[in-house]
């Protein structure tokens, strides 16, 4: 997903060398790293291609669950499908972090001389209703309706401010957020009957815009079904063609200067208001109480406006999800169904675990190493069919198993072991090379026997172990003493010695 | 375990594509598509063949389509809602959106050009694309538990994917159509290198090798030059998608740098329509087009614009793009009807036509009339050009292709029979691979080996990891070993690492292979040992040697590797001193006969592998032949091995029994 960034950026060059770094997958596109690590990115939600991951090494297999949306109304939502069965979850949506306390759209209201304070109830009101409890449900549509009445709230304290004469500054922050407010402010235009220019001023807006209606397999269903029926990813490919929108790569663009009129709507970078065109722009309306400020959460909205003093425009500062929200965490790892959670200590207060979890908690926090046990016993491996027709299995006489000598080659592939034949045959021996139990002396005579060795057995009680020595007389001499846990053969005669051995072989458990 | 081939359509024949794999308990269809040349019962595979009771929910997992070309999906809304297929569908999102398109046009073209009974409508096409799941390339699609599908680039057509099914073990690919080498929009096939059981492809160009696409490009532009320089009107039947956006790249950009200004027309609505879709999908053309999208998208044509039907007797030159591309009916063959009895006019033809459409009739031959059926004739006085570019692939590139995946099998499909044969007999011979091509309604059987899933202990796998390092040293143990030996042994370690083990097998449980040092604990049993022992008489020769047995016991630590000699001796008793000594020189002597470098040697024992030898002062050692007329000068080894040294120990006694070692 490689766009160019701004020109003239002193580091282009550099940013340039690292993405060419870069290997870019698809979601759900297998990567596999060093013949064990196999990777795959499956959609988080939270902006275009943004993605949780499945890590499965031989050892282990790991959930990395990263800020997380059910239902993004631009991008492909939330695939937690994808990420069931693994041993692990690290939890990393920190989204809840920095917006604790409200989770939900609020009004800022700034209690400051400087600047304005907004007391209209309308505010209050969408403020009170966003903290109301949602219901414990988990892919509702909850959620999309709760961020469906904050841009349609938004949009509305847009139209006043349109209607009051003042102009709307909408500082860019993320890409879905624009693409969406775009699409519902140009809808409520239409709706109010307003003539108003929209303007994107920014060096990138050219190429982000024509870039997100090329990407259907990024986006959400509902979008991904106007390209089934042949509509534009996006409205703003219509919106342009009617000349409601305006993309300029600056400010300082002379078609703009032509085409300026006030009360506009600019969309612009940078949401921290010390950097692109919103700083002039800010100049400029900053004193005007009929003008309109519409900042993301996460900005401090007092140090961002010092440079504009004094501050007399309109604020409004609104969060829109971005991530998993706290009451749905325990939800989200039930589905998951891991054995063992890493969770984030700055948000362990809030944690919301409970006894009867099946998994388990380890917290971590920053630079800190944490140890995490391993779940697997045994690693698994194939066995290609042509090593085991090599197989020769032996049953054991007292338990039901059978067992069996192996002996291939072993390589890794793709997160696996294989076993398979040997690629020069290898030279394979049905001498038994290990023993357990214990030899009855008359057993093993009368197997000699049967091999046509006549000998004697001379028990020896004196030692600790009794010892027991069985004298081969004919055809060769041969001595075999035998105790509990050891048999030794001394004869000089090979071919009797091996007689003796397989006579042994066949009376004791042995591979 | 095997894979089951049912071949329902472009066996040994082009149109149709329809190909039923069952493995594992899954069954696909690949493909469904329709025939072009026949109007009656065999235009549609013969569905009955998967099922006789007609339930194909319970007969098949899915259906995966490769491409929107009509004899690739042409019957998907025949079998979702007339036969009444309801299970899921799998296609890219280009074939997603353009396949209703093609449908349509053609259902169109069927009914109100030809007044032929309709096999489905508007509305059946609109409600199977909605079953429709899309698919983006390199996903892993996991269609339930055991299947897995993947797509991959083909080429071939915009959205057009190989598809890489695995269930189990078993593994396949079906191609679809797919082009070896890049085209004005498209960029080449690309696959992974897939380990597959079987590999179906289609095999239209099975015995063709093509040269530069550019000369053949140059050659049509100059003929559609010539014709509109001269005044003629240019008809191009083309399929409303494909081929007709890569023909547009090519006059657009060729009419922009030769500043030509007569008319390019697109047909009706329905190219137009597309070239929207184009751009909304550049993501899955050449890098190419992909590149330069943020500038100028490629489709966004300068020179084209829509045609109306009254032009169609309008004076002056102009190119036309109409569809359908084998003139078979509709608008292509209402303007041919027009246009073919003028020799200023030209019409190109597409690298193949079905047989029974007309283009099929203007490329065998140059005929001067055409009966289009009983009573009507066209007289056929204009120029005809055959476009022998083609999305397809070439011979070159279906054999590179099965070279590089190197699958078990390959079943050929979608091309004709007797240049299947050939490069069937090419496959077989040249790459060694089982070939087959399966007419259509044959069923196949292809055996696969089952690989055994296995659990591995750790303490295996750790003790593989090291088993390079061990191998490297243990190649040296056998006693006749040479130096070209040991560097063959060097290299075959670092190739693979060999791995030893025990399998564990019991009845429920899947087997599992440990490291034979823990058999005996996993079976909770002793070990019993089990050696063999022999007490050996060397002769000895005694001199006075006093001064002499420092240099010995010098000289002989320089041969010694990894020795371990005790350093002092002084507190030692004489006895074992005397031993020693007598252990070095037996290693000296072993060393110069053996020529092995590896022999150990303890405190008080010789050792090689298993192989151990002391000195023995035993007199009634077990282990001793009792023997009369034991001398002086003779000195007693006691030996003792593990039976896995068996013939390594008998020859070092052999060697031994003839020693006479002076001391």
């Amino acid at each position: 997903m490689g766009r160019s960034w701004g020109l003239g950026c002193p580091c282009t060059a550099d940013i340039k060398e690292c993405m060419q770094k870069i290997q870019p997958l698809k979601y759900g596109e297998e990567t596999c790293f060093n013949g064990s690590v196999i990777m795959k990115a499956y959609s988080s939600g939270l902006d275009i291609g943004s993605c949780n991951w499945t890590i499965n090494s031989l050892k282990r297999s790991v959930t990395y669950l990263s800020s997380s949306l059910c239902m993004p109304a631009c991008w492909k939502g939330f695939d937690y499908r994808s990420l069931l069965g693994n041993d692990l979850v690290i939890f990393s949506d920190l989204s809840s972090l920095n917006s604790t306390a409200n989770t939900c759209t609020e009004t800022h209201e700034i209690r400051n001389n400087d600047m304005i304070v907004d007391n209209d109830p309308s505010l209050r009101s969408a403020s009170a209703l966003s903290k109301v409890e949602i219901p414990h449900q988990l892919f509702g549509t909850d959620e999309t309706s709760d961020e469906i009445e904050k841009i349609s709230f938004l949009c509305s304290c847009i139209i006043d401010s349109l209607e009051g004469g003042g102009s709307v500054l909408i500082p860019v922050g993320r890409l879905g957020t624009v693409l969406l407010l775009l699409e519902q402010i140009s809808d409520s235009l239409e709706s109010f009957n307003l003539k108003v220019p929209i303007f994107m001023i920014s060096p990138t807006a050219e190429e982000t815009l024509a870039f997100v209606n090329t990407v259907p397999e990024w986006l959400s269903k509902q979008r991904q079904q106007k390209l089934f029926s042949g509509e534009a990813l996006f409205n703003h490919v219509e919106l342009r063609k009617v000349n409601r929108l305006h993309v300029f790569p600056s400010i300082y663009s002379s078609e703009l200067l032509m085409m300026w009129q006030e009360p506009c709507i600019i969309f612009s970078p940078h949401w921290s208001l010390r950097l692109g065109p919103v700083v002039p722009l800010l100049h400029r309306w900053h004193a005007d109480p009929k003008s309109l400020l519409i900042l993301e959460q996460g900005v401090n909205v007092e140090v961002a406006l010092l440079p504009f003093r004094p501050v007399a425009i309109k604020v409004l500062q609104c969060s829109f999800l971005s991530g998993i929200m706290m009451h749905k965490v325990e939800p989200v790892l039930e589905i998951l169904h891991p054995k063992l959670v890493l969770y984030p200590e700055d948000l362990r207060i809030q944690d919301p675990a409970k006894e009867n979890n099946s998994w388990s908690y380890l917290y971590y926090s920053e630079n800190v190493q944490l140890r995490v046990p391993s779940f697997v016993e045994d690693f698994k491996a194939c066995l290609e069919t042509n090593l085991t027709f090599q197989l020769r299995p032996r049953r054991l006489t007292q338990q039901n198993i059978a067992i069996a000598r192996l002996k291939g080659r072993i390589f890794l592939s793709k997160g696996k072991y294989f076993l398979a034949a040997p690629r020069i045959p290898m030279e394979s021996s049905n001498k038994q090379l290990l023993y357990w139990g214990s030899i009855e002396p008359t057993c093993l005579l009368m197997a000699l026997q049967e091999r046509g060795l006549v000998g004697t057995i001379h028990w020896n009680e004196d030692a600790a172990n009794s010892v027991c020595t069985i004298q081969i007389t004919n055809p060769e001499k041969a001595v075999i003493e035998t105790s509990a846990r050891k048999t030794t053969i001394s004869c000089e005669d090979e071919n009797t010695a091996t007689l003796i051995y397989e006579a042994l072989g066949n009376l004791c458990d042995g591979i | 375990m095997g894979i089951e081939c049912l071949v329902l359509g472009a066996g040994q024949e082009v149109g149709k594509s329809c190909v039923v794999v069952s493995m594992g308990g899954k069954r696909i269809m690949f493909d469904c598509g329709m025939h072009m040349g026949y109007l009656d019962n065999r235009r549609f595979p013969d569905f009955s063949l998967i099922s006789k009771t007609g339930d194909f929910d319970a007969a098949l997992t899915c259906v995966v389509i490769t491409h929107f070309h009509l004899d690739h999906v042409g019957a998907l809304p025949y079998f979702t809602e007339v036969c009444g297929y309801h299970g899921p569908i799998y296609m890219t999102y280009p074939t997603k959106a353009l396949a209703p398109l093609m449908l349509e046009d053609y259902r169109k073209v069927m009914v109100d050009r030809r007044g032929e009974e309709e096999q489905f409508t508007y509305d059946h096409i609109m409600e199977c694309m909605k079953k429709v799941t899309p698919l983006d390339l390199k996903q892993t699609v996991q269609v339930d538990k055991d299947l897995e599908i993947r797509a991959y680039y083909a080429g071939h057509v915009l959205g057009a994917a190989m598809i890489y099914a695995k269930v189990g073990e078993s593994t396949i690919v079906y191609t679809g159509d797919y082009n070896m080498t890049p085209d004005r929009h498209l960029g080449a096939a690309h696959i992974d290198r897939l380990q597959l059981d079987l590999l179906i492809t289609e095999s239209t160009y099975a015995t063709t090798i093509r040269d530069s696409k550019y000369a053949r490009e140059r050659e049509f532009l100059r003929a559609v030059h010539k014709c509109v320089a001269g005044g003629g009107k240019v008809l191009i039947p083309t399929f409303a998608l494909g081929r007709a956006q890569e023909l547009c790249i090519l006059l657009d950009d060729y009419w922009e740098r030769m500043n030509l200004k007569v008319p390019i027309y697109f047909s009706a609505g329905l190219t137009i329509q597309a070239n929207m879709y184009y751009k909304m999908l550049i993501g899955w053309t050449s890098q190419k087009i992909k590149d330069t999208s943020s500038v100028r998208n490629t489709f966004d044509f300068k020179h084209v614009c829509p045609f109306d039907r009254s032009l169609i007797n309008a004076s002056g030159p102009c190119v036309l793009f109409a569809t359908p591309g084998m003139i078979s009916g509709g608008f292509s063959l209402e303007v041919f009807k027009q246009w073919a009895p003028s020799e200023l006019n030209l019409v190109t033809l597409p690298g193949y036509c079905v047989a029974g459409t007309i283009g099929h009739k203007l490329m065998s031959g140059k005929p001067t009339k055409i009966d289009l059926d009983k009573d009507t004739y066209v007289d056929v006085r204009c120029q005809i050009h055959q476009l022998s570019f083609s999305p397809h692939t070439d011979a070159k590139g279906i054999m590179d292709l099965v070279e590089y995946l190197s699958p078990k099998h390959v079943i050929l499909v979608h091309g004709e029979r007797p240049k299947m044969a050939l490069l069937k007999e090419r496959i077989q011979s040249e790459l060694g691979i089982q070939c087959y091509y399966p007419a259509n309604n044959e069923k196949l059987l292809i055996s696969t080996t089952q690989n055994v899933k296995i659990d591995v202990t750790k303490k295996f796998i750790r003790n593989c990891s090291s088993a390079m390092l061990r191998n490297v040293k243990n190649s040296s143990l056998s006693i006749s070993d040479s130096s070209s030996k040991y560097t063959e042994i060097i290299k075959l370690a670092r190739e693979d690492t060999t791995a030893e083990g025990i399998l564990l097998m019991e009845k429920t449980k899947t087997a599992k292979l440990i490291h034979e040092n823990e058999l005996l604990r996993t079976l909770g049993v002793k070990e019993h040992q089990v050696r063999f022992a022999f007490c050996c008489p060397v002769e000895v020769t005694r001199m006075e040697h006093l001064s002499n047995e420092a240099n010995t016991t010098h000289c002989h630590e320089n041969s010694f590797r990894k020795v371990d000699v005790p350093r002092c001796l002084a507190t030692e008793d004489r006895l074992t001193t005397a031993n020693k000594t007598l252990l070095h020189i037996l290693l000296s002597e072993l060393e110069t006969r053996t020529e092995c470098k590896n022999i150990q040697i303890a405190s008080e024992s010789l050792q090689l592998h298993t192989f151990h030898v002391c000195v023995c002062s035993d007199e009634h050692c077990s282990h001793r032949k009792k023997e009369n007329g034991v001398g002086e000068s003779v000195v007693y080894f006691c030996c003792s091995w593990s039976p896995c040294d068996d013939r390594l120990a008998r020859e070092l006694l052999q060697i031994m029994g003839r020693l006479t070692l002076s001391c």
